[in-house]
């Protein structure tokens, strides 16, 4: 599917400017400015299914993705949080004219840091937050998932939420140092990359929280851009349910391609994302 | 068409912008009279920017950590935090500096209702 370049940027813009209504929950697939607090950790474990196809470089790989990952975040001091995360990889490669294949091995590890510079909590619920976050992607090993290099990376994250509704917007600057052989999602050329995203969460149980209330449901929408320097331009959409407890929380969503202009990676058919994540 | 700098540029300048445009349209919180001390073996605090439960269980892990509050619970929908004190009591100004770390708002303190 081919979409202007300009028309797929306006709506990358768009994505920037949704931002109605939101607050701590955290999306499936975009960070939030929502953190554990000082001593507290967070963990969260997924599972993710990609699968990749019409390729436009030539090669015709159909590619299915497999990824458990691992992520951990940590309350440093008030307002501060350092983050990692490590995943195991596996992909099955059907490329017309070569041998098929599945290799799997250890992604790049990813360590950053994350710091909260607005708060204005305006109710019980209602707030509003706002965070930067600086990461670096660390080379794990000289294996078909690793850059063999330290890519740098910078970001904003906005939440905010009124009453049941949420909204959580983000910007992400990758300063691409290396590339992956396969080349699979945006950042795995030696492209920059920047990636947008704004989600709506919508609460959809309880309506009011009684007060022995301990879980929620939420729906989630997420809308994600993605534009890189070597022209590659995608637009996603990831529907989803997300569930809270005190202690713990469960997530699925499902990842789209809305449109794309690619020349460099293979289109994202499909993604599925499943996990969950705990407080220590 | 633009340049792709130019539309990092002006994402980064209209996110900007939105952001302190939802920043100047909160109202700031005032937070009520510190009491010097806690009284009685209970109280309870008013907090704003809970969120869901997640961030409740996050505000009571940390409250709970106060040297005197034995335990604490929280009526997410109302932002009321109830704490049940030992023997000695925790001062207002330690629980007060915990709620604030654990990324959340002080509005004001009072005596427990149950």
């Amino acid at each position: 599917m081919l979409v202007p370049k300009r028309t797929l940027l306006a709506a990358l813009l768009a994505c920037t400017l949704t931002t109605d209504d939101v607050r701590a929950q955290q999306p499936t697939n975009s960070p939030s400015a929502t953190m554990p607090a000082p001593g507290l950790l967070s963990l969260r474990v997924m599972v993710r299914y990609n699968r990749f196809g019409d390729d436009p470089t030539g090669a015709g790989r159909r590619v299915d993705a497999f990824r458990q990952m691992l992520h951990g975040t940590y309350g440093i001091v008030p307002g501060l949080v350092a983050f990692g995360e490590t995943a195991l990889e596996q992909e099955k490669i059907d490329a017309p004219g070569s041998d098929d294949g599945t290799q799997s091995g250890l992604a790049d590890t990813v360590l950053g840091v994350r710091y909260r510079f607005l708060r204005h909590d305006t109710g019980p619920i209602d707030t509003l937050r706002m965070a930067v976050q600086a990461a670096a992607r660390l080379p794990t090993g000289a294996n078909a998932f690793s850059t063999d290099t330290v890519t740098p990376s910078i970001g904003i994250n906005l939440t905010m939420i009124r009453g049941r509704h949420g909204l959580n917007a983000t910007a992400k600057y990758v300063l691409t140092t290396g590339s992956t052989p396969q080349q699979l999602y945006p950042g795995d050329g030696r492209a920059d990359l920047v990636r947008v995203s704004a989600t709506h969460l919508y609460r959809l149980a309880p309506a009011s929280y009684a007060e022995s209330s301990g879980d929620a449901w939420f729906t989630q929408l997420e809308l994600i851009g993605s534009a890189e320097t070597n022209g590659d331009v995608s637009l996603e959409i990831a529907p989803g349910v997300l569930y809270e407890a005190r202690r713990w929380a469960g997530e699925a969503s499902v990842l789209l391609p809305i449109a794309e202009d690619l020349e460099h990676r293979p289109r994202r058919e499909l993604g599925i994302a499943l996990g969950i994540r705990l407080l220590f | 068409m633009l340049s792709f700098r130019s539309t990092v540029t002006i994402a980064a300048v209209l996110l900007s912008l939105l952001a302190v445009s939802l920043g100047a349209g909160c109202a700031t919180q005032p937070l009520g009279v510190m009491p010097e001390q806690f009284d009685t073996g209970q109280a309870s605090a008013q907090v704003a920017g809970l969120s869901c439960p997640l961030c409740a269980e996050s505000l009571i892990a940390t409250v709970q950590g106060v040297d005197g509050v034995e335990a604490a619970s929280l009526d997410l929908e109302a932002g009321l935090l109830t704490m049940t004190f030992g023997k000695v009591p925790p001062s207002p100004a330690d629980v007060a500096r915990s709620i604030e770390d654990a990324g959340f708002t002080l509005v004001s303190f009072g005596l427990a209702t149950n």
